[in-house]
């Protein structure tokens, strides 16, 4: 921490005396977190991962993975910038939940093809094996329960112990923190405020993830993989899992902890807080965009007739998309499921499917809103 | 041991009714007595519980030595005050997003909490800003600015001493 401030008071950057390929992996690390890159290239890492999943189910994969993430972690640790961020009292959690869900993301995934490979040769899953047997609640099980308890708490204690909760400046109505954020757990709310209107961003899509959760086992009614790991009976509910419980809602918390610095702008993992970083951007409406950058006249004073594009693209979006995909890529599901399970499970994925759309707008293009109508608190 | 024990009475045969009985009844002066509470709590809300705070209006002194374009920032307010050949004038700070107050940058205003960017004059660039900042009113008293922050003016209204 000392080291932090001594590199903050002399105003300069981590690559002062790194040799070339310190420097070298430190800028590739900071070129590769801009979030559009970030999101392709994990996007690309969990294709690869599915695709070639026998492979990365080994377990000295996994091992070799661990061995040069902790590698990387030490050398990135010597950082004067990573390092005041990772030693953030409260981001210390955050790291043990990167190393967590990809250690458990794994173990799920090498179950999965082993269930697969037997389940091929017609011999029991190993979940289906394991539940032939049977043990006692008490003691076998409770004891469990009771060493955990005890090994937990005395962990918690001493973490408590060791990183005291940072306590920050007293509060003023006057003065908001830079940046401000939100705890950990909800810095994915606060990612979506980024890009969509506070009632959407804070109220709708909440409400849809909480529903959507508690629709699934109305909307899922498929009995394969029910209680053992298989990625062949069920491949699109497994990478949707990935993709929007470990890619989305996952990196958000990472993103949010590590990437977000002053003034919410994105910064690289070894780059320098540095408070005036400018991004030299202006977000246009997709009004704008229509009216006056492809027809070359002014907006239309009219709000309905100004977002009218907008309007268009998302009902076109929500309302064309799903009997479209019904008839044509997902026939199948539809007969399986039902017109009624199909519609409602497609509108919480088409949602779904916005955010990131939406977030990659706005990172490429610079959009601010598909329809913008402050007029009327209604801005998506 | 050797013949059958008689079975236990099964989960599914009709349960005598005392104990469900109790069960219900407890859930029920629970519900009550939980509704009483929240009650009580409610019928204090009306009264209101504030603290007084100061008034949203002040008197400042801009320093002769600010340059065109740059703010000047009360402590302890979330107003930054301007001054150019035309007059002086007052943009708020409170983000139009959700209330954040924003960080003067060297051009315009950024906010910490979700990064909207402001021009100087409150213009929003950049974020999920819906609005332009609001400018409050200014009126001079000798070479003393009051600044009021509930009262707002049209953006771009300059008043001179
Ligand atoms: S409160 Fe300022 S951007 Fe959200």
């Amino acid at each position: 921490m000392n080291f932090a401030l001594a590199t903050l008071l002399s105003g300069g950057g981590g690559a002062v005396n790194d040799g070339p390929l310190a420097a070298g992996i430190k800028n590739f690390a900071n070129w590769l977190t801009e979030p559009t890159r970030y999101s392709v290239s994990s996007i690309l890492a969990i294709a690869a991962v599915f695709y070639f999943r026998k492979f990365f189910s080994k377990v000295w994969v996994i091992t070799v993975f661990f061995a040069l993430a902790t590698g990387l972690f030490v050398f990135a640790f010597q950082d004067p910038n990573f390092n005041a961020i990772i030693t953030k009292p409260d981001n210390v959690p955050i790291i043990i939940l990167f190393a967590t869900v990809i250690f458990f993301s794994w173990l799920s995934l090498r179950r999965a093809v082993i269930n697969d490979e037997r389940t091929k040769r017609g011999e029991p899953t190993l979940e289906g094996e394991l539940s032939k047997q049977k043990v006692f609640t008490w003691p076998d099980l409770v004891y469990i329960e009771l060493i955990c308890l005890v090994l937990f708490t005395a962990a918690l204690l001493v973490w408590s112990i060791m990183i005291t909760a940072p306590i920050e400046e007293p509060a003023a109505t006057a003065r908001t923190p830079n940046p401000s954020k939100a705890p950990w757990y909800f810095l994915g709310l606060q990612e979506l405020l980024v890009y969509f209107d506070p009632w959407i961003a804070g109220v709708l899509l909440p409400s849809f993830i909480i529903v959507g959760l508690c629709a699934i086992p109305y909307l899922d009614t498929n009995p394969k993989g029910n209680g053992y790991y298989t990625f062949d009976e069920r491949p699109f509910a497994v990478v949707f899992f990935w993709v929007g419980f470990v890619l989305f809602w996952v990196s958000f918390v990472i993103l949010g902890t590590f990437l977000r610095g002053p003034n919410w702008s994105f910064f690289g993992p070894f780059e320098f807080w540095d408070l005036h970083k400018l991004e030299p951007m202006v977000n246009v409406d997709l009004s704008t965009y229509f009216w006056v950058e492809l027809l070359g006249k002014p907006r239309p004073d009219e709000p309905l007739v100004r977002e009218a594009p907008g309007i268009i693209a998302l009902l076109g979006y929500f309302l064309v998309l799903p009997p479209l995909v019904g008839k044509t890529l997902m026939k199948k599901m539809v007969a399986e499921m039902g017109m009624v399970r199909f519609n409602v499970f497609m509108h919480l994925f088409l949602w779904f499917v916005l955010i990131p759309i939406k977030m990659g707008l706005r990172w490429t293009v610079n959009l601010k809103y598909f329809i913008g109508m402050p007029e009327f608190f209604f801005n998506v | 041991m050797n013949d059958a024990p008689q079975s236990p009475p099964s989960r599914l045969d009709p349960e005598a009714i005392p104990r469900r009985d109790f069960l219900g009844r407890s859930a029920l002066w629970s519900t009550a007595a939980t509704l009483a509470f929240a009650a009580i709590g409610m019928a204090r809300l009306p009264r209101a519980a504030v603290v007084s705070s100061p008034s949203r209006k002040f008197r400042v002194r801009i320093p002769e030595t600010l340059p065109d374009g740059e703010p000047f920032l009360p402590s302890g307010r979330s107003v930054a005050l301007f001054r150019d050949s035309q007059g002086v004038w007052a943009v708020s700070l409170v983000c139009t997003h959700l209330g954040c107050i924003v960080k003067a940058q060297q051009r315009g205003f950024e906010c910490p909490c979700h990064g909207s960017r402001f021009t100087s004059s409150g213009v929003v660039e950049k974020g999920p800003a819906p609005a332009p900042l609001v400018w409050h009113k200014v009126t001079f008293e000798g070479d003393e600015c009051i600044v009021d922050e509930d009262a707002r003016v049209p953006a771009g209204t300059k008043v001179r001493a």
